[in-house]
């Protein structure tokens, strides 16, 4: 099983969009996928039209052996949903009232080895005691990053965060997301990024895509509503360069 | 309710129907009828089946599934326009090794094509989110109708709606679950084919009390069976086992007829070791061929890739050969002279299956058997305790002969003792295998030895001379040290409580059950 985190600091940079879409390309490629939505505003959840079990809250997310019974299934083959649910802004109190703190959601996710070959996390942006969980939790943290150089200067107090604590830099796996390629400032960032023989990010770009934007309403994956829009097949490229890291 | 729900069909009601006995607080969408083909896909000898597995094949997409299950294990697409037949096939080299695990070098065939009709509809909450799908699915096969299935599949997550769908049909008296087994074990029945039915191995049970005669008849009978069998395989070159089957069942009546001389006139048995050695001899070369090509790629990886070449002409000469080969056989499998001689063999062995009632002094299968093994077993100590270092090989080999002769009197009369015989015929299978390597290893040499001294002048030569002479040293190498394995195996053959284990069980005169 890969656990695969989307996650930023930062709003707004396309995480949700990622998870979601590369879910469903995971599923469509056979994987078993699980998508969790850890951020309570759930927009990864909306996507997929998936609520949550009346009955899950953090308490329950946090209890190991329950969260089976909170999985849903979307409408796709092959891709689940565990959805998310307002009272998950409290899951750092949770994790914090451990034994292991910093352990927490892996062994949350411990359980789910022999049901999915893939996990995806929809993570919310911000750095907190849950983020250090899936840092600990994931196998690859990608980093959807807008190619400015405030941004990438994000990135880089991401990069020390790790440092600082210990945490494997090489899970960072950043992609750059919303390009938009009229604009002279990404595409001189891109350059600078992507020149060198071992690029720190992925090769394959996310576009700023009408169609991508669109997802909010029709509720589907890009792929699906949109896919000879150049951003399905940006998410394809990604996928594919991402499975050959699995 | 996690898994799928089959429910049985009322024969009043069609698919619009059911429609609308659905539960009206949700929306439903109803998709076009989808008409799929799955075709099942085994070996000749149902590996698949046999560990309860099914290998199917819907458009370019195979699926490894457990027979009564849904759940997929592996899947793979297959694109190229000849058919997926090996597990060497596949150039994934884990989908390779899992596939080798079931079918080893068997080729899988289709067989079964199953047409499945499917109506259905997705329940969707306010959300528009899909909670339950009920499908409606008409199964045929050969343009016969098999059976009409109606599912219901609740998306995870969703039992409470799930339940309340079923609720309504079953108000519509549609609540008895289906009986119907898994798809594949429902239309071989509706085929009349019954799986794994074909074995290699004997299973004709005797009777102590059995004339010789008669038991060779039954046994003979068996074996011509396989030999009819596996002709269809051969000819039309499906994979290198239906040969092997073959000439195993070939060897065996010539074996049985060698080690029972008297039970047919002299005239009949004559005739039977002059068709059966023929026909034997007749796939020898075929066979060689086989062998060799089936060794390729432990050949390949024996030797540095300088030498690699070389071996990619050799074997190419050798596939040529097989060609050749296997052109010259199944054009005689398929000829007149063929049926007229096997035919004949089966309507004799037909009629002769009824003859021979005992007679009192007359001796039985079970007295013979046992004096033939005791024999055999008693030839194979006295050489074993013969050898030493300064033994040839080839005293070796003519053990491996002796050693199979035993293996195919207990095979034949495994039925006569208690537990078949079974640890007798294991510890001859692991000497055999020794041998059997050992015997590989010296052929091989000396083919590849004689094929250097027969390679004509010309281009490549000199890199093929090479590559088998690279292969020939490090054959011989592992040769000499299977050779003390082999004798280690052969010495733990003649310890006092293999011995007594013989005497006390094959001793003639006495029922297995008195020793």
């Amino acid at each position: 099983m890969k656990v695969i985190a989307l996650y930023s600091i930062k709003g707004g940079v396309g995480k949700t969009t990622a998870a979601a879409n590369l879910a469903y390309l995971s599923a469509m490629d056979y994987h078993r996928t699980l998508l969790i939505d850890l951020d309570p505003q759930g927009a990864a959840s909306y996507y997929f039209k998936v609520k949550p079990h009346k009955k899950l809250n953090s308490k329950k997310f946090a209890d190991k052996n329950s969260i089976d019974r909170f999985i849903r299934g979307s409408d796709y083959e092959n891709l689940d949903l565990l959805p998310a649910d307002i009272s998950f802004r409290k899951l750092d109190i949770r994790f914090d009232d451990s034994n292991k703190p910093l352990k927490q959601l892996k062994q949350i996710l411990s359980p789910l080895k022999s049901d999915y070959d893939v996990i995806i996390l929809d993570c919310p942006p911000n750095l907190t005691l849950l983020s250090e969980n899936i840092f600990e939790a994931s196998d690859i943290v990608m980093v959807p990053t807008i190619p400015t150089t405030l941004s990438v200067r994000t990135l880089d107090m991401l990069k020390e965060f790790f440092k600082q604590h210990d945490l494997n830099r090489k899970k960072i796996k950043p992609f750059f997301s919303m390009l938009e390629s009229r604009k002279s400032l990404h595409k001189h960032t891109i350059t600078e990024h992507l020149s060198s023989d071992k690029p720190a990010f992925f090769k394959n770009c996310i576009p700023y895509n009408s169609a991508v934007e669109r997802m909010g309403i029709n509720r589907e994956p890009v792929m699906l509503t949109s896919p000879r829009s150049t951003g399905a097949y940006a998410f394809k490229r990604l996928w594919e360069e991402l499975k050959d890291q699995l | 309710m996690n898994r799928q729900l089959e429910i049985e069909m009322a024969e009043h009601l069609d698919w619009e129907d059911v429609i609308d006995f659905l539960d009206a607080g949700f929306t439903y969408r109803k998709s076009h009828p989808e008409h799929d083909k799955v075709t099942f896909y085994d070996t000749f000898d149902w590996r698949f089946y046999k560990k309860n597995l099914t290998l199917s094949r819907a458009g370019q997409q195979f699926k490894l599934q457990e027979l009564d299950s849904d759940k997929v294990s592996l899947r793979f697409n297959w694109l190229r326009k000849t058919p997926y037949r090996f597990a060497t096939d596949h150039n994934d080299p884990a989908l390779a090794e899992a596939f080798a695990k079931i079918q080893d070098i068997r080729a899988v065939s289709p067989i079964a094509e199953v047409a499945i009709k499917s109506n259905c509809c997705e329940a969707l909450n306010q959300d528009e989110k899909i909670i339950c799908r009920i499908k409606y699915e008409e199964i045929s096969t050969n343009g016969e109708e098999v059976e009409n299935v109606l599912k219901i599949i609740p998306v995870k997550g969703y039992d409470d709606e799930a339940e309340a769908i079923c609720k309504s049909l079953a108000k519509a008296g549609l609540d008895t679950p289906s009986a119907t087994p898994a798809l594949l074990p429902m239309v071989l029945e509706h085929l009349h084919i019954i799986p794994g039915t074909y074995s290699s191995k004997i299973k004709t049970v005797l009777t102590p009390d059995m004339t010789p005669r008669n038991a060779a008849s039954l046994l003979i009978s068996e074996m011509l069976t396989v030999i009819r069998a596996n002709e269809g395989g051969i000819i039309e070159n499906i994979d290198t086992e239906f040969l092997h089957d073959f000439r195993v069942s070939v060897r065996r009546i010539r074996a049985l007829i060698s080690q029972l001389k008297t039970v047919y006139p002299e005239d009949i048995t004559e005739a039977i070791k002059v068709d059966f050695g023929a026909l034997g001899k007749m796939t020898n070369r075929l066979r060689d061929c086989d062998v060799l090509l089936n060794a390729r790629k432990e050949y390949e990886e024996m030797l540095p890739e300088v030498l690699r070449e070389g071996l990619k002409l050799f074997f190419k000469g050798i596939v040529d050969a097989r060609r050749r080969e296997m052109n010259r056989f199944t054009e005689y499998l398929q000829s007149e002279k063929y049926e007229v001689k096997i035919s004949h063999w089966i309507k004799f062995i037909e009629k002769d299956l009824h003859k021979g009632k005992i007679k009192s002094g007359d001796k039985t299968i079970l007295d013979v058997s046992g004096k033939v093994i005791m024999k055999r077993f008693g030839k194979i100590i006295s050489k074993i305790e013969s050898i030493t270092e300064e033994t040839p090989d080839e005293f070796i080999h003519g053990l491996r002969i002796d050693c199979k002769k035993l293996r195919y009197s207990l095979e034949f009369f495994s039925s006569l003792y208690p537990d078949n015989a079974s640890e007798p015929v294991a510890r001859l299978k692991v000497i055999q295998t020794l041998l059997g390597d050992f015997n590989d290893y010296s052929v091989q040499i000396t083919e590849l030895t004689s094929k250097i001294d027969r390679l004509p002048a010309g281009k490549g030569t000199n890199q093929i001379a090479a590559s088998l002479g690279g292969l020939i040293a490090i054959l011989g190498k592992d040769k000499a040290q299977l050779r003390e394995s082999c004798l280690k195996e052969l010495g733990n053959f003649t310890d006092d409580a293999n011995q007594l284990y013989f005497k006390n069980m094959f001793t003639p005169g006495k029922k297995p059950e008195e020793q």
